[in-house]
């Protein structure tokens, strides 16, 4: 196109190519080697394969509930039910297959759709009904896990399916199961956050939500997608639990929200949105996972581990505000 | 001048692109506009001026389908139309670069260029990235402006780079009008003269360009006719080769 106008040339508007940034999940990584050389000499049965691949299984658990935070919390949003509403499905599983006689493949199928529902409610009630994510989901907690409490009086349910089971114990050669499930679904979830439009539009919608508004962006219904990924996701990980301990009580995995946020948060992805990613969830998981059992291999007591837990959930997010504060100087 | 093109009873190119008349929204008790009427065709740049809390924004509002006014016709290429939400003008190539650009500041320009309308492939809507940075790269050399990369974050880019990037985004879609509220009111000289620029360039390819600006000298820089809002209605209508600043002060304060 022929143009004749004279364009002024700013010097503020030459190219200039800003250097690379590290990628946000590369503290994980550094954190996991450090820690990991650490304990390899302060705990002699530390590095194993076995006992590595112990300890992923371990991680598993929460690894599939921080995959799903990941997706909300990417969306500015945060979900702290993860762990009742694994609960939920995993006393969903105990008692249908073992009080009414459910197939396992049933019975796991009905537990996820009963996620996906409380996913839907919390997505309902942020997206639309504009409560703060922090209050509908510090309910859902209480509800929830009333709910997995109540479904199964208070008793916890033992023989589950066989299904269940490999699952959460079987191996495929020397790799346990919940291993190569969370791969997959890790895979599964990178793709969906990187390459497909509502995964995109989740980071535009924590980047800039009334920017992803006025550009056409589904927001609410994305949204309420994402807390609906999260709930069957988390689902997936109390399901793995219960087959883990054989035992389906509503009491299972309380408390580990903490470990799902400290996960996330320590994988890079932002408490303020728009920025992370699975993988920094699967290498924060796994930090989290091998303080964990170096911990244990060292004998230090679960108490003093619940103030490390806490202690290391702190620094993450204060890391965050860091990084957020220094993001905003450089823009 | 309004009923000069219907009158005439052509084709939709001789049609104004858009066409308002006597435009009326209230909020509560409040009259935010009473009966503004203005049209603006292919190739033209047309600019609203007028005081602040004049009903400039709140119009360009209405032609975004943001508000909906209580009276009055909206009509595109001579069709009445009415606007509920931002995603119906949008389907008549309106295109609105607001003041605070609406863009993601975490993602980069080829996302952001074609952020709510990705280019996907499949039932899983797998995004199509190349072809959308190729197609992004193309308006912006079309346009001239420069950017480091399509894939450089938004966050990165200097305040005009960032308007170039909105500019070029409503100038892709919007096959019709692109209005623009205050294009330049957060830039530097040189990047302001860039903007304009590309305002010039618009108009070269057809689109009809509706342009609100507090800058006079901008907008006798850039603009083929003024409209004057003083109050919510209209204080007065000037081709710009037929007027002077001076007329247009006086139109804005009210005062003579």
């Amino acid at each position: 196109m022929a143009s004749t106008e004279v364009v002024p040339e700013a010097e503020d508007d030459v190219p200039s190519r800003r250097q690379r940034t590290v990628p946000e999940w590369m503290g994980a990584v550094v954190g996991t080697l450090v820690i990991g050389a650490i304990l390899t000499v302060l705990a002699p049965n530390f590095m194993s394969t076995r006992n590595l691949l112990n300890v992923l299984a371990q991680v598993s658990v929460f690894g599939f509930m921080a995959a799903g935070q990941t997706f909300v919390m990417i969306a500015r949003g945060i979900d702290l039910s993860v762990a009742a509403t694994g609960a939920l499905a995993g006393t969903v599983v105990g008692v249908l297959s073992i009080e009414h006689g459910f197939s396992g493949g049933t019975s796991v199928l009905i537990a996820i759709l009963v996620a996906m529902f409380v996913g839907l409610v919390h997505g309902v009630l942020v997206a639309y009904g504009r409560l703060p994510a922090f209050i509908v989901t510090l309910g859902g907690l209480s509800v929830w896990r009333g709910a997995a409490l109540e479904l199964t009086g208070g008793i916890n349910n033992t023989g589950l399916p066989d299904l269940v089971t490999w699952l959460a114990r079987g191996q495929i050669g020397p790799v346990p199961v919940p291993v190569l499930l969370m791969i997959v679904v890790f895979a599964a979830c990178g793709f969906v956050l990187t390459r497909t439009r509502w995964g995109m539009n989740l980071y535009a919608i924590g980047g800039d939500e009334e920017a992803a508004v006025r550009a056409g962006v589904p927001v609410k219904r994305y949204t309420t997608f994402a807390y609906m990924a999260c709930s069957s996701l988390s689902a997936i990980g109390g399901i793995i639990l219960v087959g883990r301990l054989d035992s389906a009580g509503g009491s299972v995995a309380a408390g580990y929200e903490l470990n799902v946020i400290a996960a996330v948060v320590i994988g890079g992805t932002s408490l303020f949105g728009g920025v992370g990613s699975v993988w920094g969830a699967f290498f924060g998981a796994f930090l989290m996972g091998i303080i964990q059992n170096g911990m244990n291999l060292m004998g230090i007591s679960s108490f003093i581990q619940m103030m490390v837990l806490g202690s290391i959930i702190v620094l993450a997010i204060g890391a965050d505000v860091m990084r957020k504060r220094y993001a905003k100087q450089g823009g | 001048m309004e009923t000069e093109a219907r009158a005439s009873g052509g084709t939709a190119v001789d049609l104004p692109t858009l066409e308002l008349r006597s435009i009326t929204k209230r909020f509560g008790g409040v009259t935010a506009l009473s009966g503004v009427s203005l049209e603006v065709s292919r190739g033209e740049v047309v600019a609203i001026v007028g005081d602040n809390g004049a009903g400039k924004s709140t119009l360009i509002k209405s032609v975004a389908g943001v508000h909906s006014p209580e009276e009055g016709e909206i009509r595109i290429e001579g069709e009445l139309v009415r606007f509920s939400e931002p995603n119906d003008s949008r389907e008549y190539g309106i295109e609105v670069v607001y003041q605070d650009l609406a863009l993601a500041p975490n993602l980069d320009i080829a996302t952001n260029m074609f952020l709510g309308r990705e280019l996907v492939r499949g039932p899983l809507q797998i995004l199509r990235k190349r072809e959308m940075r190729r197609q992004a790269q193309e308006i912006l050399d079309e346009f001239k402006i420069r950017v480091p990369s399509v894939r450089a974050t938004v966050r990165t880019l200097s305040g005009g780079q960032r308007q170039g990037v909105a500019i070029g985004r409503a100038t892709h879609w919007g096959k019709r009008l692109v209005v623009m509220d205050e294009p330049t009111a957060a830039l530097g000289v040189a990047e302001t003269a860039r903007v304009e620029a590309i305002i010039h360039r618009m108009r070269e390819r057809g689109l009809a360009v509706l342009i609100v600006s507090h800058n006079l000298d901008q907008v006798f820089r850039v603009a083929d006719r003024i409209y004057v809002m003083r109050r919510g209605s209209l204080a007065g209508h000037r081709t710009v080769s037929e007027t002077t600043s001076n007329e247009i002060v006086s139109l804005i304060t009210g005062l003579a």
